[in-house]
């Protein structure tokens, strides 16, 4: 199902610049929760056959990723009491102009020597460079807390694809380890935020500059 | 199997030996003082000697080759038969890193250095005992005797390691040991910041050391430690053999290496220092001789070299030791001078192999082992006894010290020992060692081989200067700390007598096998031929060492030269009993109203010497100059300063200090900021690979 694998993708390269461009921190919270369910959905499509294992790597990703991490950050969110990014360090549109370049990067640079050029994967690597790249844009331009969470969250979702080749190959334990693992990574920075915030009453990382050496 | 299991136990007791001081009362005040010293200590004291009992006989069974196993076992039984099929003093296992595995074994070269390793921990430990309880008690005394334990277990791993991983596991473990046990000395200020310099100098050289196993994997195909391996391109062998001379020469304090030494000896505990200079500095020349004999030296230049490197270091040393005002840095200088005399004889066995000569290969082999024993037992034996006049009387300064004859007569007939030992004068062991260096030298010098003749004659003279000035030097040391009076009053109000029956048994002991050593060499001989023949890897077909250097005849020598000191000896005991001494003041010198102040210091018998090698040593002096007929009150100080660490060593860390914070710019203290290096580096890879792969 080549096709229906490759939509999904685009949707997703899609999605990632909706996540740039959005000042509203729940809209992107939200955005990255749907990113997170139709990746839940790709190893179901990709292979073309369900196995168990494979239903349950799927049934644990979109809980975690659609459900019980974003709704985490909500609550950070609410209890934080803000709404939106105000003064990101790019503005929105040249962020989406940004992210627009990485993923015309990745589709032009970005392939694997040395796998199979199935029509499948045609497009399943660059989507996880493009994903990783909006991922580190998040990550650089944005300054409060939360913002830097859903970076992570885009990012590890760049890694989530490119794994999806080696999903054969990969044990459902080692994948169940690695959702355990930005489960634990999310809880902690959830509570990091609010520490963040009764320190420096705001979530604005830049106070942090000044725990420099 | 059994053998090696012996020597891995008595490892293990070392490294263990410390644990029990960790549990050991602090609390307790100077009246319920336990009878067995300070915490801990008198413990360490027993295990390490029942490690040395261990030791010595898994080396006795590893070097006979001998296996009791096969005479007590039934043969027919399954586990005899495994055990008589592996009477190897070896093992091997398999372990969890990705290189390497865990291989030990014991070969002549091994157990030569193994015995020293166990024997030397004991009298240290021994030493321990009197000194901390003169020490006193504190919180972090009871972490003492662990680190010592670790560091002599770390320093035997380190002689029986045959893999290159476990080698610099060991050999870290040893630095790392080393650098906790100096921590305790008596100022913990000075010994912090010895101890830096230490670890960054350790770890220069270790950098070397891992450059060098990595060549080695890279030729070899694995890191096993034994000879007939691959042969080497002749480029490749001299960047291992460079790389292992930085390397273990850092270790060993070779010339311009060794700038780390003289601070950290003296700062750490006296019973540290002694392990610290007597075997872990040999560690270098260990590593060196296992080099050399998985790496074959085929061109002289090698031989030159350590012949340069050695001859450089000990006059530099010694000339250093003798400037010195403090007691125990001056020894530590003096480490430098015979780790140098070691090199030289290093430096004709390597001459020898290169140019197929066994007999310069055994003497200089035979010189370099036979000092390394002998600078382990009276460097301790130094050590020692300047601890024990640093616990006396608070001060290392020999400048103030003096007429502590009188007071510690025991520490001062010992020390004297020692000293005539490292000078190199009959009948006790160092004479014996670099009399045979001599012979070793002069004999290159009147053979046919093609030896360039300047080398090795600069090597002959730098070794006769140094004895010269060692004995100046000890003669120094020896004059202004017990003889005479103390220079400054203060201190000789203060000096405590030392009555500890385990420091006077460490030091005995080290006297003891310094004078034997010395007295029976030619015992040793066939010991030095079977690890010639090991290192070379071809059994000695020559005559052997006694046809080439008559060593027999110092036992000779010796004895008829302490049965020649039993007349005036009995001399002059006789007249004192017959006529009882007048006591008088010590030193007059036909004042009319002396002082203490008056009398020559060590830096002033020093000055002559110190003044005619002003040229290399450039010493410091703040004289007064004379203006008016009627001078005034002024002063004068003379310092003679490392010149390699205050104009190389201290300049070039300096600059670092300056020009590195540069670099602080790329930290920012932001994390979009880090995040974003991470992307930049991402995509550049990423776009190298692209251009790489087309």
């Amino acid at each position: 199902m080549p096709n229906l694998v490759n939509t999904i993708l685009v949707i997703v390269l899609a999605l990632n610049l909706f996540a740039l461009g959005n000042s509203r921190l729940m809209s992107v919270i939200r955005i990255v929760s749907a990113q997170g369910v139709l990746l839940g959905l790709l190893p179901l499509v990709m292979h073309g056959h369900i196995t168990i294992a494979a239903l349950l790597a799927a049934g644990v990703g979109i809980i975690l990723k659609a459900i019980i991490i974003p709704s985490m950050m909500l609550r950070a969110l609410r209890d934080a009491d803000i709404k939106r990014e105000v003064e990101p360090l790019i503005g929105f549109l040249p962020s989406i102009i940004l992210g627009a370049l990485a993923t015309g990067f990745s589709l032009l640079f970005v392939t694997l020597p040395g796998l199979a050029d199935e029509a499948a994967v045609s497009l399943v690597i660059p989507t996880s460079f493009a994903t990783v790249l909006v991922g580190f844009i998040l990550l650089t331009t944005r300054y409060k807390a939360i913002s830097q969470v859903v970076g992570y969250l885009v990012l590890e979702n760049g890694i989530f694809i490119f794994g999806l080749l080696l999903v054969e190959a990969l044990p459902l334990v080692v994948e169940m380890g690695v959702l355990l693992d930005l489960f634990v990574g999310i809880f902690v920075i959830s509570i990091i935020v609010n520490h963040i915030n009764a320190a420096f009453s705001s979530l604005d990382t830049r106070h942090l500059v000044s725990l420099k050496e | 199997m059994l053998s090696i299991s012996l020597i891995l136990s008595a490892i293990a007791l070392l490294a263990l030996s410390g644990v029990p001081a960790l549990f050991a009362s602090t609390r307790s005040s100077p009246a319920n003082r336990p009878a067995f010293g300070a915490p801990g200590a008198g413990v360490q004291a027993v295990l390490t000697l029942l490690a040395l009992a261990l030791g010595v006989a898994g080396v006795i069974l590893a070097w006979t080759g001998y296996n009791p196993l096969a005479t007590w076992l039934p043969t027919s039984a399954a586990g005899g038969q495994a055990l008589l099929a592996d009477a190897e003093a070896r093992l091997r296992l398999d372990w969890f890193l990705p290189w390497g595995q865990f291989h030990v074994a014991i070969d002549p070269l091994s157990a030569f250095f193994l015995l020293p390793a166990f024997f030397l921990p004991v009298l240290g430990s021994l030493y321990a005992i009197g000194d901390r309880r003169l020490a006193g008690f504190s919180q972090d005394s009871r972490l003492l005797p662990l680190f010592y334990g670790l560091l002599a277990a770390a320093i035997a791993l380190v002689i029986i390691a045959r893999d290159g991983a476990l080698f610099l596991i060991a050999w870290e473990l040893m630095a790392l040991a080393g650098y906790f046990a100096s921590l305790f000395g008596r100022d913990r200020e000075r010994g912090r910041r010895a101890g830096w310099v230490y670890l960054v100098a350790t770890h220069l050289g270790t950098l070397c050391l891992f450059l060098m196993f990595a060549i080695y994997y890279r030729v070899s195909g694995s890191f096993t430690l034994e000879a007939g391996g691959p042969v080497w391109a002749p480029g490749l062998a001299t960047a291992v053999l460079l790389l292992a001379t930085v390397g273990f020469g850092c270790k060993a304090g070779f010339f311009p290496l060794h700038v780390w030494l003289p601070d950290f000896y003296a700062e750490a505990p006296a019973h540290v220092s002694a392990l610290l200079s007597g075997i872990m500095s040999k560690m270098g020349i260990y590593g060196l001789l296992r080099i050399l004999m998985l790496v074959p030296v085929t061109a002289a230049w090698m031989g030159y070299l350590f012949l340069i490197i050695g001859a450089t270091s000990a006059v530099w040393g010694i000339a250093m030791a003798l400037g010195q005002r403090d007691l125990k840095r001056s020894l530590a200088y003096s480490s430098v001078e015979n780790l140098g005399i070691i090199a030289m004889a290093l430096g004709l066995a390597t001459l020898g192999r290169a140019l197929g000569r066994p007999d310069f290969t055994l003497i200089g082999l035979s010189a370099a082992l036979f000092h390394t024993w002998n600078h382990g037992l009276f460097k301790s034996l130094l050590f020692f006894a300047a601890g024990a006049v640093d616990r006396s009387t608070g001060t290392r300064d020999t400048d103030q010290l003096g007429g502590l004859g009188k007071r510690l007569p025991l520490v001062m007939a010992l020390f004297m020992v020692g000293a005539v030992a490292i000078a190199g004068l009959p009948p006790f062991n160092g004479f014996a060692s670099e009399w045979l260096l001599y012979n070793g030298l002069f004999r290159t010098l009147g053979s046919d081989a093609a030896v360039a003749t300047h080398f090795v004659a600069l090597a002959a003279v730098a070794l006769a200067l140094v004895g010269a000035i060692a004995v100046a030097c000890f003669v120094k040391l020896t004059a202004a700390v017990f003889l005479g009076e103390a220079r400054a009053p203060a201190i000789a109000a203060a000096a405590r007598p030392v009555r500890s029956v385990s420091m006077a048994l460490a030091m005995g002991f080290a006297a003891l096998a310094c004078l034997a050593l010395g007295l029976f060499p030619a015992w040793l001989a066939p010991v030095f031929e079977r690890v010639g023949a090991c290192w070379t890897g071809v059994a000695v077909t020559v005559p052997g060492l006694l046809r080439y250097v008559p060593l027999r005849w110092l036992t000779l020598a010796g004895a008829g030269f302490l049965l020649a000191l039993l007349v005036p000896v009995a001399f002059i005991v006789g007249r004192k009993l017959v006529r009882p001494p007048v006591v008088a003041g010590t030193w007059d010198c036909g004042y009319a109203r002396p002082e203490p102040r008056m009398q020559y210091t060590g830096t002033s018998f020093g000055r002559s010497i110190v003044s005619l090698l002003s040229f290399m040593l450039r010493p410091r002096l703040k004289a007064p100059r004379l203006k008016a007929c009627f001078p005034e009150r002024s002063s004068f100080a003379s310092t003679l300063p490392d010149l390699i660490h205050d104009r190389l060593v201290l300049p070039f860390f300096q600059l670092i200090g300056r020009e590195a914070p540069r670099f602080r710019v790329l930290q920012q203290g932001r994390t979009h900021l880090y995040v974003l290096y991470i992307l930049i580096i991402s995509v550049v890879l990423l776009v190298m690979g692209r251009i790489a792969s087309k």
